[in-house]
């Protein structure tokens, strides 16, 4: 049997990236604290899918990079031109010390969007529970242009009988069906 | 199908293919990097940008717009991969997956918006790349954009095995891409992670990294669908490990414990014990803090079993970010292949707070053959991933 729990927020977009996230995730917290931390870590696995992660850094550390020259442009916001910078913020936040992934795709069809992560889930949480090691994991969304910002993040514990279309289905159904949520609500579960 | 409860294909590379700034092909650049050579130097265009760090490894002769200059990297990298395996001419060969992993997708593109250029960026991140090698080889299968900086190269061939598995591909198209990059030019160089001079990795006299770029393609299938097919394995994919580091936005954790546990992942994935292991190409970026950690997680790994050979080649290719670890993948093959470990350019002297000696020369061990190689690549948020590839052995 696999169990799911999932949070949603909406974020903000008046802020950088790294910003918005920051505001979030001790609202995340419950999610990722339901497995307990063996000193100072949590065994679990991370995995993030977003459609334009790092784009907005990307584009503003550029611009900002230009507008002082080159040689002496502030490196503090190079990391989040990264795409990854979500995931591992989320790693350092909650020390989920696992596999760390990021996906970049479209959330055009949620299926589609989804069926990667899925397919790694479905072989962490097997393949664990068949070494009877604990098979935890979390998958989180994230869109962070206007419109329709949000975070959602979903807390998974599995044993070996799941399959990657139904993990897949979970996950594309709720983050479908969630519309655009209140830009101004940066902590408020949208569900 | 859940894939744990089936047995394990066994995944095998049949075709390599990579473009680098020492050669338009896999096996030009591994020549060049068996000479010891490096592609390193000082850029005009560089110098007259204002750039603090003008010193980068980079191909010359790309014909292609800067906007476009991944995905023309890619594709000359997956003609040769998907050449050398012969899938082209097979009936299944358009049920192929395409896996691709890269650090900022087509920097030059967001360099051009942030100018104010009017670009739908969607169309040139990291997703770019599989999508555009997929309708280059019309292939219908799984799109992975992976987008996991330094080490997503090693990531993408670890999902393609993955897919493979479970049956979602027929063949995989699998790697790294990463055109030169202003941008990270700036940040790297701002963030005094560049070398004052030559990339030096595991050296005392080590300062930094020095940027690269280019692209490796691998094509991978199931053992058995490329046996069936008649084609030449090149080398198996053991396995791959991950590990989060949860410790700094940009610096490792100083004892390697985060990296000792993903090559320890990789070695139980591939049922390898340390004492089987031949070589590790190690990430060896010639930073300070890099190359220690990294140091420390191989004396603690290898602890109670001899140190394989240890090469890197950053200081002949530079770091060449999201391709990186594909382009190193590729020199572990061809090493695989020809029983050589190749030089370490940029490595003179051991640092005494590593302790290790890299290969100074093209090696060739005389104790047994070069039989595992484990790839390591870690990257900015703290990843950290080692893949493991055997020599194919028909036996």
């Amino acid at each position: 049997m696999t169990s799911a729990r999932s949070l949603a927020f909406a974020l903000a977009t008046t802020a950088s990236e790294q910003e918005a996230l920051d505001a979030v995730l001790d609202c995340l917290a419950p999610l990722y604290e339901r497995v307990p931390m063996v000193d100072g870590e949590r065994d679990g696995a991370l995995l993030v899918v977003s459609d334009d992660a790092g784009t907005g850094t990307t584009v503003r550390f550029w611009r900002d990079a230009l507008a002082v020259g080159l040689g002496v442009a502030s490196p503090g916001a190079f990391p989040w031109c990264l795409a990854n910078a979500p995931c591992a913020t989320i790693a350092r936040r909650f020390g989920i010390t696992g596999p760390n992934l990021t996906w970049l795709t479209s959330f055009a069809d949620a299926r589609e969007a989804f069926d990667a992560p899925s397919a790694w889930l479905e072989d962490w949480l097997c393949s664990r529970s068949k070494r009877n090691e604990p098979a935890d994991a979390w998958v989180v969304a994230i869109h962070f242009a206007a419109p329709g910002a949000r975070i959602r993040a979903w807390q998974w514990s599995g044993t070996d009988s799941v399959s990657a279309q139904s993990l897949r289905d979970v996950m594309a159904s709720d983050w479908a069906s969630e519309g655009v949520p209140d830009r101004q609500s940066a902590s408020r579960p949208i569900v | 199908m859940s894939m744990s409860s089936r047995v394990r294909a066994r995944i095998v590379v049949t075709g390599v293919g990579a473009i680098t700034p020492l050669g338009a092909t896999a096996d030009a650049t591994w020549a060049s990097v068996l000479r010891g050579e490096t592609a390193a130097r000082d850029w005009d265009d560089l110098v007259r940008d204002g750039h603090r760090a003008v010193r980068a490894c980079r191909i010359d002769d790309v014909d292609s717009p800067d906007a476009r200059r991944g995905r023309a990297l890619a594709l000359v990298a997956a003609r040769e991969a998907v050449r050398q395996s012969g899938r082209g001419e097979t009936p299944d060969a358009r049920n192929g997956g395409v896996f691709v992993g890269s650090t900022l997708g087509e920097s030059a593109a967001f360099e051009e918006a942030a100018s104010g250029k009017a670009l739908d960026l969607a169309d040139y991140g990291v997703s770019s790349f599989s999508n555009s090698l997929a309708a280059a080889f019309s292939l219908t299968g799984p799109r992975e954009a992976i987008a996991t900086a330094c080490a997503a190269g090693n990531y993408a061939i670890g999902a393609a095995m993955l897919a493979l598995r479970q049956g979602r591909a027929s063949w995989a198209l699998a790697g790294g891409v990463e055109p030169f990059s202003r941008l990270s030019m700036v940040g790297f160089s701002r963030s005094r992670a560049m070398a004052n001079g030559d990339c030096k990795p595991f050296d005392a006299a080590r300062t930094g990294m020095l940027l690269g770029e280019g692209a490796a393609m691998f094509v991978l299938e199931r053992l058995d669908d490329a046996l069936a097919r008649g084609a030449q394995p090149l080398a198996e994919v053991g396995g791959l490990g991950l590990s989060s580091d949860a410790h700094h936005p940009t610096a490792p954790r100083p004892d390697g414990r985060g990296m000792r546990r993903a090559m320890a992942a990789a070695l139980a994935e591939a049922s390898v014990r340390p004492d089987e292991v031949d070589w590790v190409n190690v990430h060896g970026t010639g930073t300070r803090a890099s190359d220690s950690a990294e140091g420390r997680a191989l004396n603690a790994l290898f602890e109670g079993a001899p140190m394989p050979a240890l090469s890197g080649s950053k200081g002949a290719l530079g770091h060449g970010l999201g391709a990186a670890s594909a382009i190193e993948a590729v020199l572990c093959v061809a090493g695989l292949r020809d029983g050589i470990v190749p030089p370490t350019c940029g490595h003179v002297d051991v640092d005494p707070e590593i302790g290790l000696s890299c290969t100074r020369e093209r090696t060739v061990p005389v104790a047994r053959p070069l039989r595992v190689v484990m790839n390591n690549a870690f990257a900015f948020g703290g990843l950290n991933s080692a893949l493991v590839l055997k020599r194919w052995e028909a036996a």
